[in-house]
């Protein structure tokens, strides 16, 4: 039998990221972090090239037990495997591709200062998968309500989320039952600044009425997504902004409701063009590479980023609020 | 995937003429079971000429809110 050198492989799904003082391997099938030192960053790099014994003698010629050591921590773990035909386990598809012009959008209306219908036609013709309403339905007759979420039913949304604000006759669930089963799409109806928490008998989990505002709702918590998608992203964009569009109560077209720059309003501009100009989609190539105090942390590439950021000088981003950034750290 | 419990799911009688890695069937409950379908919505959609269009959740918060958080 021909006498092949070993090597160790990551399994595929394994991805290793360096940080400026420690890195990480992201287990993207199973969602979680093992946290490594970066010289065993750097010896899974010089393996993927080549043989245990080539890089074992490389990095401790005197003490091999130390290396040893990390390859069968990295076997404990679960994270790889040692082979004689490297050739035969290819590393993984990690470009980022999506059929659809705007991934996901955020709508607040009274149904009162603009035409909310123009901005769903315009998103149903983007594609735009998954959609997020803020309503507040003061004056709203519950026929007109029941009708327009008949009308998204038929549109190319996936998923939908929907915020209503409280009103006394919401308080039955009866009228939140025929919301929800009105429209198929909505994943989550939850009703906010409700007098107390509770969720519906009927469908726990999708219809919950929350004591809540959307204010306490914003405020930033420290979270960590850790899946192939979100990590494909995020090595090429910022996925908090990337293909996503926002319409505020007035109409007007943002990047995120929180900012106060719009880009054009859904009376007066063309929803479609607005995304396409390059002023818009500009925030989109924030990826966390590009954004100061963030470029060095391991965990980048799955952290939740709602963050407002400015544009420097050399294509880098900047936190505005920096606080917030110790925060996530 | 929801294991239901580990105990066999076939009575000792019949157990005892069957083979014995049927010991070791599990109960899953079926609204766990992705390929069953079951606690899926479908809606339409006109432009995917679809009147069976299975929601899908996105990968990622759609905002600033994470509704997990939502009590």
């Amino acid at each position: 039998m021909e006498n092949k050198p070993i090597y160790f492989k990551l399994f595929a799904h394994n991805i290793p990221v360096l940080g400026k003082e420690r890195s990480a391997i992201y287990d993207l099938q199973k969602g979680e972090i093992v946290f490594i030192p970066n010289i065993l960053f750097q010896i899974i790099q010089d393996l993927k090239q080549s043989s245990l014994a080539i890089v074992k003698n490389q990095y401790a010629p005197k003490q091999p037990e130390l290396f040893d050591n990390y390859i069968d921590f990295l076997i404990k773990k679960d994270l790889g495997f040692k082979t004689k035909s490297p050739e035969s386990f290819p590393e993984i598809d990690l470009s980022y591709q999506v059929p659809a012009g705007i991934y996901n959008a955020v709508i607040e209306s009274d149904f009162e200062q603009y035409d909310i219908s123009l901005a769903i036609n315009s998103l149903d013709e983007l594609l735009c998968r998954h959609l997020e309403l803020r309503l507040q339905i003061n004056g709203i007759e519950e026929d007109f309500l029941l009708q327009f979420f008949r009308e998204i039913n038929h549109k190319s949304f996936r998923s939908m989320v929907v915020f209503i604000e409280y009103r006394p006759e919401l308080w039955q669930e009866d009228w939140a039952i025929k919301v929800f089963e009105a429209c198929r799409k909505i994943e989550q109806l939850i009703i906010i600044n409700c007098p107390i928490s509770f969720k519906s008998d009927q469908y726990t989990d999708k219809i919950i009425y929350t004591t809540q505002s959307l204010d306490e709702l914003s405020i930033y918590k420290k979270r960590y997504i850790v899946n192939i998608n979100y990590f494909s992203e995020a090595l090429h964009f910022n996925p908090f902004y990337n293909r996503k569009v926002c319409i505020d109560k007035e109409g007007n077209i943002k990047n995120d409701l929180r900012e106060n720059h719009a880009w054009g309003n859904v009376e007066k501009d063309n929803l479609l063009k607005v995304i396409d100009s390059e002023e818009f989609k500009s925030i989109w190539e924030a990826s966390p590479d590009k954004i100061e105090g963030l470029k060095d942390s391991p965990l980048r590439y799955c952290q939740f980023l709602p963050f407002q950021l400015s544009k420097n000088e050399h294509n880098t981003w900047s936190v505005v609020n920096e606080n917030i950034l110790q925060t996530a750290n | 995937m929801n294991i239901k419990g580990i105990e066999t799911i076939f009575d000792d009688k019949l157990l005892a003429q069957l083979p014995p890695t049927y010991r070791y069937l599990v109960r899953i409950e079926s609204s766990t079971f992705k390929e069953h379908f079951t606690g899926y919505r479908f809606s339409k959609s006109e432009r995917h000429f679809s009147k069976n269009f299975i929601n899908a959740n996105a990968y990622k918060p759609l905002s600033e809110i994470v509704y997990q958080d939502i009590k």
